[in-house]
């Protein structure tokens, strides 16, 4: 598959500022459906995506578990997944909670 | 207040009176305020009666024991028949006691929920006592951005770190309440009823903010074997062998939920909202599970903990910190 370039993602402005909840029978804003309808998607078509985490309500650790552990479930590595994502945020302690996922 | 019955059948009231207090924390008012949502549950959903809920007596109303009211008398008009009718008696006369018990009644909307004509005002617009304006109730079945909204009227006036760590750990409570609350059947006489449902109270006084969750599932103590490993809660069980059982399940369930070693990394929720609080200057935080009672006073860092002969039924946590008065800053 075809990768070019690097994307940006803001997820309070392109997801929702109130990310929250595991599943989408959770509610709208779940980690399965950024994974699904975000991650995925940008991860089929970017070599490299920056996900700017500022600018949120905040995030529970059903969201970020869904979101990004759940890319390891459905077979990424997980030193691809290091590789391939970057993040910006004032708050490193959600980087290394991401980061714990895929260990 | 109440609709005609133009048209309609005569109700046959079956009437519940409610304690003199509505509480969980006082053991003899807990005792009767239980009795009165297991009555609700009797008499409306499993007898398929129409109820009068009698608050004649009622001189005072503790929001946690109200939210527990609100919650079984929401989810059985929920479960009741169509037809089905339910009403409530508010206590007459000019005392304090009696306008206070009244508005507070018709501020969270329950008289609107149990169809009277008149809408709950909007708070800070109106004059009802001071204590009672600030009532806000919300329920859902999922958690979108409402009960993030609820505490949004307050952001600016929250310190920062504080607001996100309660939008983040009522947002965790409300997922466990919809993960792990509705496990199995609740066991409470009725038919099965597939719904995961939460309900929530803020309410702000005197400079702090109150927020209270609640869920009508299978408690923490029922819970806790069917999320967690076993081994694990033996482990744990020995730390806590000194505490009575339903006490213990919920101080299982703060240390679980930190640790998150358990499947999935959930039940996060708890502790969040007890760390958050526990780190605030003022306020405190409370959970109610099964049979027990533990809190926390953030000012002294105090510990209370308390196992009653009568189980709610359900899980209700809350917490309060400190808001910004409009003439000054946080402390």
């Amino acid at each position: 598959m075809g990768h070019s370039g690097d994307t940006m993602i803001n997820i309070a402005r392109d997801f929702s500022r109130a990310p929250a909840g595991r599943y989408v029978t959770d509610g709208p804003n779940s980690g399965e459906r950024f994974r699904d309808q975000i991650l995925i998607p940008a991860l089929n078509k970017k070599d490299t995506i920056t996900l700017e985490l500022d600018g949120t309500r905040g995030y529970g650790s059903s969201f970020l578990e869904e979101a990004f552990g759940g890319l390891k479930r459905a077979g990424w590595a997980a030193v691809d997944l290091i590789s391939r994502i970057k993040f910006r945020t004032v708050d490193p302690s959600l980087v290394s909670e991401i980061h714990s996922y895929w260990r | 207040m109440w609709p005609a019955a133009k048209g309609r059948r005569r109700p046959e009231f079956a009437v519940i009176m409610l304690p003199t207090e509505i509480s969980l924390r006082q053991s003899a008012y807990r005792r009767l305020t239980i009795r009165a949502c297991r009555v609700v549950r009797e008499t409306f959903i499993s007898d398929g009666r129409d109820v009068l809920l009698d608050f004649s007596r009622t001189k005072a109303i503790k929001s946690e024991g109200m939210l527990l009211l609100y919650a079984e008398v929401d989810r059985a008009i929920r479960m009741g028949r169509t037809e089905q009718i339910m009403r409530c008696k508010l206590p007459t006369g000019q005392s304090d006691e009696a306008q206070i018990v009244r508005q507070v009644l018709e501020q969270i909307g329950l008289l609107h929920r149990l169809g009277a004509t008149t809408k709950p005002p909007a708070a800070g617009d109106n004059d009802y006592h001071e204590s009672v304006r600030h009532w806000r109730y919300a329920t859902g079945t999922r958690v979108d951005e409402k009960p993030g909204d609820v505490l949004e009227k307050h952001e600016g006036r929250v310190a920062p770190g504080l607001m996100q760590g309660m939008q983040v750990g009522l947002t965790e409570a409300l997922i466990n309440s919809l993960h792990h609350a509705y496990k199995t059947a609740r066991n409470d006489g009725c038919s099965p009823f597939n719904e995961r449902r939460w309900w929530m109270f803020t309410h702000e006084r005197a400079g702090m903010l109150n927020v209270l969750v609640c869920d009508l599932g299978i408690g923490i103590p029922r819970s806790l074997p069917l999320t967690w490993d076993r081994d694990l809660l033996k482990k744990l069980t020995s730390l806590f062998s000194g505490a009575p059982k339903h006490v213990a399940a919920i101080k299982m369930a703060l240390v679980l939920g930190e640790s998150s070693t358990g499947d999935e990394h959930r039940g996060k929720g708890l502790p969040q909202i007890w760390n958050a609080t526990a780190a605030s200057s003022a306020g405190g935080v409370g959970i109610l599970g099964g049979k027990a009672y533990v809190g926390l006073q953030s000012e002294t860092g105090a510990i209370y903990e308390n196992q009653f002969s009568t189980d709610i039924m359900g899980t209700v946590i809350f917490w309060t910190v400190p808001v910004e008065s409009t003439d000054g800053p946080l402390g």
